[in-house]
C-alpha cells in the first residue's frame, strides 16, 4: 500500500513498534551517528516552572544585611491566617550564603530541603535577579522571551537552546528531547529534529496495525524520499525525508528506554513513584534518556532534554507558609525531585556530566495580594549539577517600596555600581553556552545571543559569560 | 496533605439532615461528595469533595449565608468561603465504575487573557493535578482543598445587597473502553446570601478605597484580557497593591485625555480633587468626548450608579488611600 494521510493518522498510537528498522537503512550515509560535537559526552536539562515562580518566597531574605531586605520583605508581606511571610525561624534550617550585594544573610524556602542537600555539596547555583529589559507580566509573552532568549518583540521564533542545536546539528540528528507533548520554545529551529514525548513508554510511529507490509513501506517511502530530493536537489523533501527518518529511528529506539531503565534500575523506578511528583515523573523520564545513552542503546543521542511543571500561577490562596500549603507543595515536589535525580545521575556514574536550569516566566509581584501574588519581574534562578560551582550570584532585587514600579514590582537594572544589579537572563544562558556547551565566546554573540541597543543602565550592552557557577 | 475519599465516609442524605442541626451548632461543614451531573454510569468519572446541602434531599449546590457556620471564615464580611477539592475516579457511587481518566479540564483555570479567568478554578485544577499521573487509574485521587469565596454583590443602590453565585464546571475525558471514551461534565454551584444582619459597606470593606477596589477592580477591572497582570490594558494595571499608584496623579494613556491635562485620578491637594479631569469618572459614567475612548466595564453593564457615586465622592476628597469619604459607606 501507499502511505495516504488517512492510513498515516489511522495508525497513529495503535501500532506497536517491535523492531528495529533495518540494518541497510542504519548504513545510510544521512542517517549520523557519530556524536562529533561541542557538547561531547554532557548532558543538559532546562526545567521550565510554569506560571511565574514566587521568588521573593523560594530565596527568602533572612536579615537586612547593610540594606533593609528583610525589612521591605515584612512589609510587603504579611503574617497570619492568609499571609505568606516566612519568618525567620522557619528558615534556619535552609540557610545558603549571603547576598552579594547587600550581605544579608538568605535562605531556601523551607520547603526546598532536597535543594539545599546539594547546595551544601556545592552543586547548587542560586543566582538571583534573573530577568530581562523592560519585563512583560504576560505569561506567554515572557515565557517567550525566557525560551527565545530575546527580549518581547524582538524574537525571530527561535530558541536559544535550539540556535545552538543549529550550529551544531544535521536534520537526521536528534540532539534533543522534550518530556512533554511539544517541542518546547527553548529547542525551536527548523535545522535539526526536536522529539517531544511525555511518556518514552506511549512513543510510537504511526504505523498502520491494518497492514502488516507498513512499517517496511514506511521506512522505504522515506529513504526513497531522501535519496531522490538530495539526488535532485529539493531541500524541503530533504528535510521531510531526513526528518522522517529520524522520528521513525527515534520512535524505535525511545521507546524501548522505559522497559530497560524498568528492568536495570528498579531501585530508583520505585522511589520516583513513591514521590508520586509530576516534577518527579518527568525527571524519571529524562533518567530514562541518559540511561539509554550510558548504556549505549543504538540511535539514543539526546543529551538535551527539557521538562516542565505547572501549577506556580499562585494568584489565589498561595500556602506558602505551612506543609500543606500550595506553594510550598510546588517548591518541595522541585526540591525532592531534582534530589532524586541527582542520586539517580550519581549513580549512573553521570553527575558531573550534567547541568540542569531551573526557570519559570517571571517571578511575582513584591507585595502580596489577599492571600496570593500576582505577576512578577525578576526572580532567582537554579542551576545545578556536579560540575557547577555552588554558592549564591547575582543580587537580590531591591524590594524596598520605595523601589518598587507603580505596579509594585523590582525594576530591571544593569547599573555597574548598583547593588541590587538585576541579571540578565543572556548572561546565564551565555556562561552556560561558553562553559558548558563548548560554544565560542564570539559565536555566542553572533549566531545565539544579541546585545540590545540603549541605555547601558537598563540595556543589557555589555555580555558577561563568566559568570563563575561554571567554569 | 492528600485526602482520600472512602465510599464508607461519605454521608447519606437520610445521615446528611439528620446530624445537620447538630453540625451546625458545633460550627463545621459535613463535606460530601457531589457527583456534579452527568450520566449516573459515568458521573464518578470526577467528583467534587464539598459541603454540598441544596436541594435538601439530594444536595448538589452549596447555599450559605455570609457569616453562617457553613461559611468557613466565619464572618459576616460581604463574601462566604466554602472549602472545594475536585476528585477523579470517585467511588462513592455504586452505579459507576471509573475506569480511569486521561482529561481534566475545569472551566476558566487557564491565565489566558480571557475575562473569565478565576485564580480559584485554577488552584482547583492545579491542586487535583499535583496528584494525577494521567492516564490516572488509582481510586478517589483528590486534590487538596481550596478555599472557594463567593462574593455578595453589594452594597448597591439603597443599600440593598444581592446574593453572589459562583459555579464551578468540570469536563472529564475516560480513558478508551472498547476504543470508546466517555465524558462526564459536572457543575458545583455556590451560593453566597447577605447576611441577615445586614449590608453594610464598614463591615465588607476597611476603607473607601478598599470598597473600590474590591467591589469594583477586583470584580469588572483586574480581570482576564483587560487590566490585570496577565494583560495590563493601557499599560494600566488595576490589581489589588498596584491600582492606587496607579491612578493617582498619573496621566492616561489615552492622547487627547493627556492633551487635556486629564490625569487617571486628578487630585488637587490632600484632600480636594477633580472629578471632572479624572480620566476614571468620565470612563465608568460614560461621559467621554469623542476620542477620549470607551465606557469602562468594555461591552459589559455600566457599573451601578452607587458605585460611580462612591468614586466621584472618592475622587472629590483627593483620592485618599485610606479612611472613609462621607457618602461612600
Amino acid at each position: 500500500m501507499a502511505i495516504s494521510r488517512r492510513s498515516f493518522l489511522k495508525g497513529s498510537g495503535l501500532a506497536a513498534a517491535s523492531s528495529l528498522v533495518a540494518p541497510a537503512l542504519l548504513g545510510n550515509p544521512f542517517v549520523r551517528t557519530a556524536f562529533a560535537d561541542t557538547i561531547g559526552d554532557r548532558y543538559f536539562l532546562s526545567i521550565f516552572l510554569d506560571g511565574g515562580n514566587d521568588g521573593f518566597n523560594t530565596v527568602i531574605p533572612v536579615n537586612d544585611g547593610g540594606a533593609t531586605l528583610r525589612a521591605a520583605y515584612d512589609a510587603a508581606r504579611a503574617t497570619g491566617t492568609d499571609g505568606i511571610n516566612i519568618g525567620p525561624a522557619a528558615l534556619a534550617a535552609t540557610l545558603i550564603g549571603t547576598d552579594p550585594g547587600s550581605g544579608a544573610q538568605l535562605a531556601l524556602h523551607p520547603a526546598l530541603t532536597g535543594l539545599k542537600q546539594l547546595y551544601d555539596l556545592g552543586k547548587v547555583a542560586v543566582i538571583q535577579g534573573c530577568g530581562y529589559p523592560r519585563p512583560n507580566l504576560s505569561h506567554e509573552e515572557s515565557r517567550v522571551a525566557f525560551q527565545a532568549g530575546t527580549p518581547p518583540g524582538l524574537g525571530t521564533g527561535t530558541g536559544w537552546l535550539g540556535r545552538y542545536l543549529a550550529a551544531n546539528y544535521g536534520g537526521s540528528d536528534i540532539p534533543g528531547v522534550c518530556l512533554r507533548s511539544e517541542v518546547a520554545g527553548e529547542f525551536r529551529q527548523t535545522a535539526t529534529s526536536v522529539l517531544a514525548a511525555r511518556r518514552l513508554r506511549y512513543l510510537r510511529f504511526p504505523y498502520d496495525g491494518d497492514y502488516g507490509d507498513d512499517v517496511a513501506r514506511k521506512r522505504d517511502a522515506f529513504n526513497a524520499l531522501y535519496q531522490g530530493a538530495a539526488a535532485q536537489a529539493l531541500p524541503i523533501a530533504e528535510y521531510l525525508g531526513t526528518s522522517g527518518v529520524a522520528t521513525l529511528l527515534a520512535t524505535e529506539s525511545y521507546a524501548g528506554l522505559h522497559d530497560l531503565y524498568q528492568a536495570d534500575r528498579a531501585a530508583f523506578d520505585g522511589a520516583y513513584d513513591a514521590l508520586d511528583q509530576g516534577l518527579a515523573y518527568n525527571l524519571r523520564e529524562a533518567a530514562k534518556v541518559i540511561h539509554g545513552i550510558v548504556s549505549g542503546v543504538p540511535n539514543v543521542h539526546a543529551r538535551l532534554m527539557q521538562c516542565a511543571t505547572g501549577g506556580y500561577d499562585t494568584h489565589s490562596d498561595q500556602g506558602s507558609t505551612t506543609p500543606d500549603g500550595h506553594h510550598w507543595q510546588l517548591l518541595a515536589e522541585v526540591g525532592d525531585s531534582l534530589k532524586l535525580f541527582y542520586d539517580d545521575c550519581a549513580d549512573m556514574g553521570v553527575a558531573d556530566k550534567i547541568v540542569v536550569i531551573v526557570w519559570s516566566e517571571f517571578g511575582r509581584r513584591v507585595p502580596q495580594n489577599d492571600n496570593g501574588t500576582d505577576h512578577g519581574t525578576q526572580y532567582p534562578m537554579f542551576v545545578l549539577g556536579g560540575a557547577v560551582q555552588g554558592g549564591v550570584y547575582g543580587n537580590h532585587p531591591n524590594i524596598n517600596e520605595s523601589a518598587l514600579s507603580d505596579d509594585g514590582n523590582t525594576s530591571y537594572s544593569q547599573g555597574a555600581a548598583d547593588p541590587f544589579r538585576s541579571t540578565d537572563m543572556r548572561d546565564v544562558y551565555g556562561t552556560i553556552l561558553k562553559h558548558w556547551l563548548g560554544m565560542p565566546h564570539g559565536t555566542i554573540l553572533s549566531n545565539v545571543l544579541t546585545l540590545d541597543g540603549g541605555d547601558p543602565a537598563e540595556r543589557w550592552t555589555q555580555e558577561n559569560f563568566d559568570l563563575g557557577f561554571l567554569v | 496533605m492528600r485526602r482520600q475519599i472512602a465510599s464508607g465516609t461519605v454521608p447519606r442524605v437520610v445521615a446528611l439532615l439528620a446530624i445537620c442541626a447538630a453540625v451546625l451548632a458545633a460550627g463545621a461543614t459535613p463535606a460530601a461528595v457531589v457527583g456534579g451531573g452527568g450520566s449516573a454510569k459515568s458521573d464518578c468519572l470526577a467528583v467534587f469533595d464539598a459541603p454540598a446541602n441544596e436541594p435538601a434531599r439530594r444536595p448538589r449546590n452549596v447555599r450559605c449565608a455570609d457569616g453562617a457556620p457553613c461559611d468557613a471564615d466565619g464572618l459576616v464580611n460581604g463574601r462566604c468561603e466554602f472549602s472545594v477539592s475536585l476528585c477523579v475516579n470517585g467511588t462513592a457511587d455504586p452505579r459507576c465504575a471509573s475506569p480511569g481518566v486521561t482529561a481534566v479540564t475545569v472551566a476558566h483555570s487557564v491565565d489566558d487573557g480571557t475575562p473569565g479567568f478565576d485564580p480559584e478554578m485554577q488552584a482547583i485544577a492545579t491542586r487535583l493535578g499535583f496528584v494525577l499521573e494521567l492516564p490516572e487509574t488509582r481510586a478517589d485521587r483528590c486534590g487538596a482543598p481550596t478555599p472557594v469565596h463567593v462574593a455578595i454583590d453589594g452594597p448597591r443602590a439603597k443599600g440593598r445587597c444581592r446574593k453572589g453565585v459562583k459555579t464551578i464546571r468540570v469536563a472529564t475525558l475516560s480513558t478508551p473502553v472498547a476504543g470508546r471514551a466517555r465524558t462526564d461534565v459536572d457543575r458545583l454551584k455556590m451560593i453566597c446570601e447577605p447576611s441577615p444582619a445586614g449590608c453594610d459597606a464598614r463591615t465588607f470593606f476597611t476603607s473607601t478605597f478598599d470598597r473600590v477596589q474590591t467591589q469594583i477592580f477586583d470584580r469588572s477591572c483586574a480581570v482576564g484580557g483587560c487590566h490585570d497582570s496577565q494583560s495590563t490594558r493601557a499599560d494600566l494595571l488595576l490589581e489589588r497593591g498596584a491600582a492606587y499608584d496607579n491612578l493617582v496623579g498619573r496621566v492616561p494613556t489615552n492622547a487627547d485625555a493627556a492633551a487635556a491635562g486629564w490625569r487617571r485620578v486628578a487630585t488637587l491637594d490632600a484632600t480636594h480633587g477633580d472629578p471632572a479631569t479624572s480620566y476614571i469618572f468620565h470612563k465608568v459614567s460614560g461621559d467621554l468626548p469623542p476620542g477620549f475612548g470607551e465606557r469602562m466595564p468594555l461591552h459589559r453593564a455600566r457599573l451601578d450608579d452607587t458605585l460611580v457615586e462612591v468614586i466621584r465622592r472618592w475622587i472629590e476628597a483627593g483620592a485618599p488611600a485610606d479612611g472613609w469619604v462621607p457618602g461612600t459607606d
